[in-house]
């Protein structure tokens, strides 16, 4: 090839250095004196056709061309006016052909930092240059994957421009080659030398780029065709069978495993490309992808695992993660994310863990009040009901002896007599069983009501107010720390392991070199090429037997054709230990430790706020719930309390039938034996015939009754009493213990209970009088005493009531209140002396007790001794503010 | 020497188990002839019997005889052989089927079992024959010492138990896959699926029951292979026939070809009146 050529105006042209060959048709040189040029020369001339498309093109230039083509400015002639036999223009640097970006394997190693929004960002630069082209009516035609170049930035370029058909003048000089697998349909299988092509045809080879670079360099028509017949991507565009969308099953296609499935595009992208790729729809221009494409760049977030995902924030989780785990290979390069105090350098692992050891741990949940500590006495509703089951049963009784009485004296015959008693006896137990079960009814509603909302607030009590949150979130800190100063001894592993690794690596970097597209392999063809790449197989290291055979369309015999390909590069691999570990793989090792490092970093450093969050969290919480907890469970003891209570009613229907059962037997064996001996009864004698057999035959009904005796009957109203004396419900307590007392009169715990109630309500001489009876018949009670001598006390009957307290003192010489209170009797009876002493006696027994050292004081003054009332003063102040004050007052009177 | 061109005829049909029922015939077969290297021909016989249990076992046998077919296909436009159909060959064949049937169940959400179907190939070329098989069924080729005689490729597949067989489907059918590479030329052959298995073996002895094969294969070598149409026709009148229905109720499927001259030419009709059948 000479040196020396000349351009369209004869002005000599002096090539340099040779670059690299172009489409096989032409070579690329250096011009000797611009940098900024050029030359193709072709090997064989051009065809006229073409000589006069290269002709004109210079005369078509524009600034918008010129910034994205490598448009020809000059023709070139081997002499002045000669044969055209090439061209000038300008020299594209810094830009690589696009496959190398979205080929995903040499994506990692030539553009190690481009992400899904570079890729994007590539996309829409793609659709921008061919816009230009079109707006200048000039379509690209031979689409394919070295006619377009992009740089680092994202720009991008359009090379071999002189193959574009160009329309000038009226005149169409067609582009004549085409790619199948950037063919649209309707060109599918034709011969592309005489075909006029338009800006649609374009539109079909721009959408595949597209796609190619957002998915992964998948081709979206292969896929697996569900019908019968190999389906190779140039079929499967003739046939309108894009693999990817929600019509793909439809039209019988099954995307490749593990690839981004279309619902990762935004709505209006998808649109785009189903209409690039369906048939009948008009394909999308150019132009109408670039805002469709930047809003999809504009709603994107970053994976929170791995900083390299970016993908459309409406999706629910990482679609880039799932592929990884799926593949178990990388898609992206995880970013370095560079914080604000990486930057200071501020990080110290002792520091950060120190600030996390100061956070207060809210510890475990605390103690609630006890179920056992807390005591309720019955509802007043409930204990209505009881008092109502009570005087119902007590009113059938009495009717039923009422009845059996008359029946006794009619001239009625034992057996329908003692019949009709059952029958009735029946009936009133129905009667109030039927009551008795409403009623409990209604408080057993109210029990579970009560345990339902005692169990939700438990439940609560324990998640909120648990520290569960907490400590794990203390325990995960605590992860991170251990791998945070595990790191350096990991990155020394991994740098280790790349050591040992280093020929098994240096095999498969070599081949790696060894691309498929640009590969001479037996039978395949570039369709099949570009099928083999939509699942993942791009260069002779990803040819395993298992992972072809994989593939639709590759049986063992395309199989067998790749593995022998393999084979032989396999072949030519000569290890060399010089070598050692690849720089990159250094890089990547230290790239790995570095994001996981910043992430580490960042986590712990948000430790802190994140635990007194969680720890302020859970004490607040505490604090409000705790009182509602409290509540909960005492209302649940309550309902309990009440279903009790009401519960007990039903067990007094036994009385009701012991009634019943003894009134028949009465009356069954006092008729039976009055039939033999006196066949006339006269009425006269019936009341002397009444009285004999109850009394004949109490011991009888004694002991053929097995159910509850009066004595358990008199200790049920005894405790139903003490529940009311408890809940200071006096009056509802005397009836209690008044029916406990016709039940069992020698019940001296009712009779001493009875004497208090009457005592606290004031009523002092019924309160004498069922104490004295309590007293009676239990002599040796000390309380009983004490209660005798208040009331006494209560009614001026001082030497009663010293005679009661003496005797309570007796019995039970430990009681400091009542000393206080035999002193007091003693003043009112003059005896100073004995008062003191008594006073005395008390204090030494509760040195606490304020009001004996009142007394005491208050006796002291009056005995004129000031400084000893003082000295009691003085005691006093530090027990009873109240009585103090009143004391210091009546010393200074 | 004129080369003689390969005749044949298949038929596949339903069983009476299941005629009318929706199940219809589970069996599939074809059979091609391919030109190979030097325009030598070479004849493809393929057959698969779906299971009758699995859901989807129709179109897991359809997947593997056009799987197979594609193979051969393959092999022989990119200058392959017959002999290069290695047992490794084979048994890439079947996890290339795996994977589709794989693919298939996956993306439905179905096991790969519902597309159960059991495996029988014959390849005849010039010099070598292979034959394949998973599961029950027969492949029936001339005897070598006597060509009057028949007799298998392989003796049927027994599961684990009596009513069941291996299927192309299971995960160890790389195991249980029969590859037989004969390197000497065969000219006739029959294939055939289980409906038919009890009428042309004798359990017993383990032969081929040569009465059923040979009066059918003197049947069709005098045929035109233009006249396939009537050819399928009869056979699958005679597929359907008491004879053959009162013996099984099965799906079946057989696949005859031959590239034998006859000895004499034999009446087309002269298959009716044979005594097929009477095996066992």
């Amino acid at each position: 090839m000479p040196a020396r050529l000349y351009n369209e105006d004869g002005n000599p042209v002096d090539l340099g250095r040779e670059l690299n060959r172009s489409g096989g048709e032409g070579v690329i040189y250096e011009l000797q004196n611009r940098e900024d040029l050029v030359a193709k020369v072709y090997r064989q001339p051009p065809s006229s056709e073409k000589a006069a498309k290269v002709s004109i093109m210079p005369r078509l230039c524009t600034e918008r061309l010129l910034n994205l083509c490598a448009w020809p400015t000059k023709t070139l002639h081997d002499r002045g006016g000669g044969r055209l036999n090439g061209f000038v223009m300008p020299k594209i640097v810094d830009h690589e052909p696009i496959h190398l970006l979205y080929g995903v394997k040499d994506r990692l190693v030539k553009y190690p930092d481009a992400n899904w929004p570079f890729l994007l960002q590539t996309a829409a630069n793609v659709a921008r240059a061919f816009q230009v082209v079109h707006d200048h009516g000039h379509v690209i035609g031979d689409i394919n994957h070295g006619g377009v170049l992009v740089s680092k930035k994202a720009t991008v370029k359009l090379v071999d421009c002189d193959s574009f058909q160009i329309t000038w003048e009226g005149h169409t000089y067609l582009c004549g080659v085409g790619q199948v697998t950037h063919t649209p349909p309707e060109f599918q299988g034709q011969n592309l030398g005489g075909v006029v092509r338009s800006q649609s045809h374009d539109a079909f080879g721009l959408a595949i780029i597209i796609f190619q670079l957002l998915f992964m360099g998948r081709h979206p028509f292969s896929g697996r065709f569900l019908d019968r017949g190999d389906m190779l991507p140039d079929r499967a565009i003739k046939e309108y069978r894009f693999a990817y969308g929600p019509g793909a099953a439809g039209r019988r296609m099954l995307p490749p495993p593990g690839v981004l499935n279309l619902e990762a595009v935004t709505q209006p992208v998808a649109q785009l490309f189903e209409r690039a790729f369906g048939r009948g729809t008009k394909r999308p221009s150019a132009a109408e992808w670039v805002k469709p494409l930047s809003d999809l760049s504009a709603n994107l977030r970053q994976c929170t695992q791995n900083s390299g995902h970016y993908f459309l924030k409406t999706l629910s989780s990482c679609p880039w993660c799932q592929i990884e785990i799926g593949s178990g290979v990388a898609i992206f390069n995880p970013a370095i994310i560079v914080g604000t105090w990486t930057e200071r350098g501020g990080f110290t692992i002792a520091a950060v863990w120190a600030r996390i050891n100061q956070i207060e741990a809210p510890g475990p949940l605390p103690q609630i009040i006890a179920r056992s500590l807390i005591t309720v006495t019955p509802s007043t509703k409930a204990k209505q009901l009881k008092r109502n089951r009570i005087f119902k049963t007590i009113l059938a009784g009495c009717v039923l002896v009422a009845i059996s009485s008359v029946l006794f004296v009619a001239p009625v015959a034992a057996a329908p007599a003692a019949w009709i008693i059952v029958l009735l006896g029946v009936v009133a137990t129905v009667l109030v069983m039927k009551g008795g079960r409403e009623a409990r009814g209604t408080f057993e509603n109210g029990k579970r009501q009560a345990e339902s909302t005692w169990n939700a607030a438990d439940r609560r009590w324990h998640g909120q107010g648990g520290d569960e949150a907490f400590r794990n979130k203390l325990r995960e800190l605590e992860k991170d720390k251990a791998e945070y100063e595990k790191l350096p001894n990991l990155r020394l592993q991994r740098l280790r392991q790349l050591e040992q690794n280093v020929r098994q690596r240096q095999k498969q970097k070599f081949l790696d070199r060894y691309r498929i597209d640009s590969a001479d392999i037996r039978g395949l063809g570039h369709a099949r090429k570009i099928a083999l790449r939509s699942y993942g197989i791009e260069t002779a290291d990803d040819v395993t037997r298992q992972a072809v055979l994989a593939v639709p369309g590759f049986g063992p015999v395309y199989t067998s054709y790749l593995l022998t390909w393999r084979n032989m590069i396999e072949q030519k691999f000569v290890f060399n230990p010089n070598q050692g570990v690849d720089p990159a793989d250094r890089a990547a090792v230290e790239r790995e430790i570095t994001v996981a490092k910043s992430r580490l970093e960042e986590q712990l450093q948000k430790g802190p706020r994140q635990l007194l969050q969680l720890s302020s969290q859970v004490k607040a919480a505490r604090n409000t719930m705790q009182p509602v907890v409290e509540q909960n469970l005492k209302a649940l003891v309550q309902a309990e309390t009440d279903l009790k209570t009401v519960a007990a009613v039903t067990t007094a229907l036994v009385p009701l039938a012991v009634v019943t059962l003894g009134a028949v037997l009465v009356l069954t064996s006092v008729k039976q034996s009055r039939s033999t001996t006196a066949v006339d009864a006269s009425p006269g004698t019936t009341h002397g015939q009444t009285n004999q057999p109850y009394n004949a035959n109490t011991p009888a009904l004694k002991n053929e009754n097995p159910g509850p005796s009066l004595e358990e009957q008199a200790q049920a109203r005894y405790l139903a009493g003490i529940e009311f004396t408890k809940a200071r419900k006096y009056q509802d307590a005397i009836a209690e213990y008044q029916q406990a007392l016709v039940l069992a009169p020698k019940l001296a715990p009712a009779h001493h209970e009875l004497g208090f109630a009457y005592l606290k309500l004031g009523k002092y001489k019924e309160s004498v009088e069922a104490l004295k009876q309590a007293v009676a018949l239990r002599p040796d009670n000390a309380d009983t005493y004490i209660q005798l001598g208040l009331a006494y006390k209560a009614t001026a009957h001082w030497k009663d009531a010293a005679g009661a307290f003496e005797k309570s003192v007796e019995l039970k010489p430990s009681n400091a209140s009542v000393y206080y209170q035999l002193g007091q009797v003693y003043e009112k009876l003059n005896d100073t002396d004995a008062a003191l002493d008594a006073y005395l006696e008390g204090i030494r027994l509760s040195p606490q007790y304020a009001p004996a050292h009142y007394a005491l004081g208050l006796l002291h003054l009056k005995l004129g001794d000031a400084d000893a009332a003082m000295s009691e003063y003085e005691i006093l102040a530090r027990l009873n503010k109240k009585l103090a004050d009143a004391l210091y007052q009546r010393i200074n009177e | 020497m004129i080369e003689a061109s390969w005749k044949f005829v298949f038929a596949s049909v339903a069983g009476t188990s299941h005629d009318g029922s929706d199940a219809g015939c589970q069996d599939v077969s074809d059979c091609r002839v391919l030109t190979g290297a030097h325009e030598a021909e070479v004849l493809i016989a393929v057959a698969a019997d779906g299971a009758g249990s699995a859901t989807r076992a129709r179109e897991g046998a359809a997947l593997a005889c056009s799987l197979f077919l594609n193979e051969m296909e393959a092999l022989l436009s990119t200058g392959g052989t017959v002999a290069d159909i290695s047992p490794q060959f084979a048994k890439d064949w079947l996890s290339h089927f795996q994977s589709e049937v794989a693919a298939r169940a996956a993306a439905e959400e179905i096991s790969s079992r519902e597309f159960a179907c059991t495996f029988l190939a014959a390849v005849l070329g010039q010099e070598s024959s292979v034959f394949m098989q998973v599961g029950d069924g027969l492949i029936v080729i001339p005897s070598a010492e006597e060509p009057e005689e028949y007799c298998w490729a392989f003796w049927p597949q027994r599961g684990e138990y009596a009513n069941m067989t291996n299927f192309a489907t299971d995960a160890d059918a790389g195991e249980k896959l029969e590859h037989n590479l004969v390197p000497h030329r065969i000219d006739e052959v029959a294939v055939l699926t289980d409906g038919l298995q009890n009428l042309t073996i004798q359990y017993e002895t383990q032969l081929v029951h040569t009465p059923f094969f040979r009066p059918i294969f003197e049947w069709l070598r005098p045929a035109s292979q233009a006249s396939f149409v009537k050819l399928t026709a009869a056979m699958t009148a005679y597929l359907q026939s008491e004879k053959i229905n009162e013996r099984t109720d099965d799906d079946k499927t057989l696949i005859l070809a031959t590239r034998r001259l006859a000895d004499s030419p034999i009446d087309h009709l002269s298959l009716e009146n044979d005594n097929a059948g009477t095996a066992v």
